[in-house]
């Protein structure tokens, strides 16, 4: 009887053993499947990244509170726009993007008080990028669109729109 | 003695059966959680300026009047907002600003105050309830915190609080 007992026991633990490791693969199995989880998918910090455009190109067109003088009406200024406000759209030659620009910005003039077109728009880039803005979706460029108040010399006041549209979906989704 | 057994090996095993049940739930809320977290992988930046915005403050206090006065020069004069640059300071940062700083409705503000003083609702912009200083410190900690001081420890604050 007691060796029926102890063969019993055996058993159990040898059960046991086999469920441990059972246990503690499916354990070890969903840590790593929630660290490639984590981890697999980028930052995107194309929000901080139009932040920073939107920036460079408030900075380039207006100072101390004034619109900076050959900026509005200056079709020099519009023609040399990336290499009037150090601007550069190049980027790595990954996933194609070479071929395919990443970026696009377009800056838009307005009167302010009477919230009156002045036509003088400055556009760069993938013009492509601005038709899917309105799109959410892993596929889809970011875009951000902010405004500011401006005056001129003359005290005319403007409201300048800038739109920034970055794509980069491949190492930001 | 065997049916003892049994029943002490069927208890045994209901424990291990309950564990693993528990600690499969505890995995896969786990995996839920690390999802949920992903979803909004996001480098969200607390910025402590906006460019924009004190671009367009700068403007606003350039601004002339019929008179030919700036705006700085009428609240360092007056020490408030008046019909002219009240309804000026609106339609520049409620209309360009708001979309941004849409904390409790609208976490735009802007008016005249001395160090340390209670923000309050104003002619032209409403305080919300979350949005009052408490002492020296902000009851909601703002995204963004312009001060023009007017002299003898008065200032014009903007501030702009996120969603």
């Amino acid at each position: 009887m007691n060796k029926i007992s102890q063969k019993n026991k055996r058993g159990t633990e040898k059960i046991l053993s086999v469920y441990w490791f059972a246990v503690l693969f499916i354990i070890a199995a969903a840590i790593v499947y929630m660290v490639i989880l984590f981890y697999g998918k980028p930052y995107d910090i194309r929000e901080i990244e139009a932040r920073i455009l939107t920036n460079q190109i408030a900075d380039c067109l207006a100072e101390e509170g004034y619109l900076k003088e050959n900026v509005l009406g200056n079709p020099e200024f519009k023609n040399n726009f990336l290499g009037k406000c150090h601007l550069d759209f190049n980027v790595e030659d990954t996933y194609g993007w070479k071929e395919l620009e990443q970026y696009y910005i377009r800056i838009k003039f307005y009167d302010f008080s009477q919230n009156l077109d002045l036509n003088f728009d400055i556009s760069e880039g993938n013009i492509n990028l601005k038709e899917n803005c309105d799109k959410k979706g892993e596929n889809f460029p970011f875009c951000s669109e902010r405004n500011f108040y401006v005056l001129d010399r003359s005290n005319n006041q403007y409201t300048i729109k800038i739109l920034s549209a970055i794509r980069k979906t491949e190492k930001n989704v | 003695m065997f049916k003892n057994n049994k029943k002490a090996q069927v208890g045994e095993t209901m424990t291990w059966v309950v564990a693993t049940i528990v600690i499969i739930v505890m995995l896969v809320f786990s995996i839920f959680i690390t999802s949920a977290i992903i979803k909004t992988k996001e480098l969200k930046v607390y910025n402590q300026d906006d460019l924009l915005a004190t671009k367009s403050l700068i403007g606003y206090l350039l601004t002339k009047d019929n008179q030919g006065v700036i705006v700085y020069d009428q609240l360092k004069a007056e020490q408030d907002l008046n019909e002219f640059n009240g309804n000026l300071a609106l339609n520049i940062f409620k209309e360009f600003y708001e979309k941004d700083y849409g904390f409790a409705g609208s976490g735009i503000w802007l008016g005249v105050g001395s160090a340390g003083f209670q923000i309050r609702k104003n002619k032209f912009f409403d305080s919300g309830p979350l949005f009052l200083k408490e002492g020296v410190g902000y009851k909601v900690q703002p995204s963004v915190s312009e001060q023009i001081p007017l002299g003898e420890n008065k200032y014009l604050e903007l501030i702009l609080v996120e969603k």
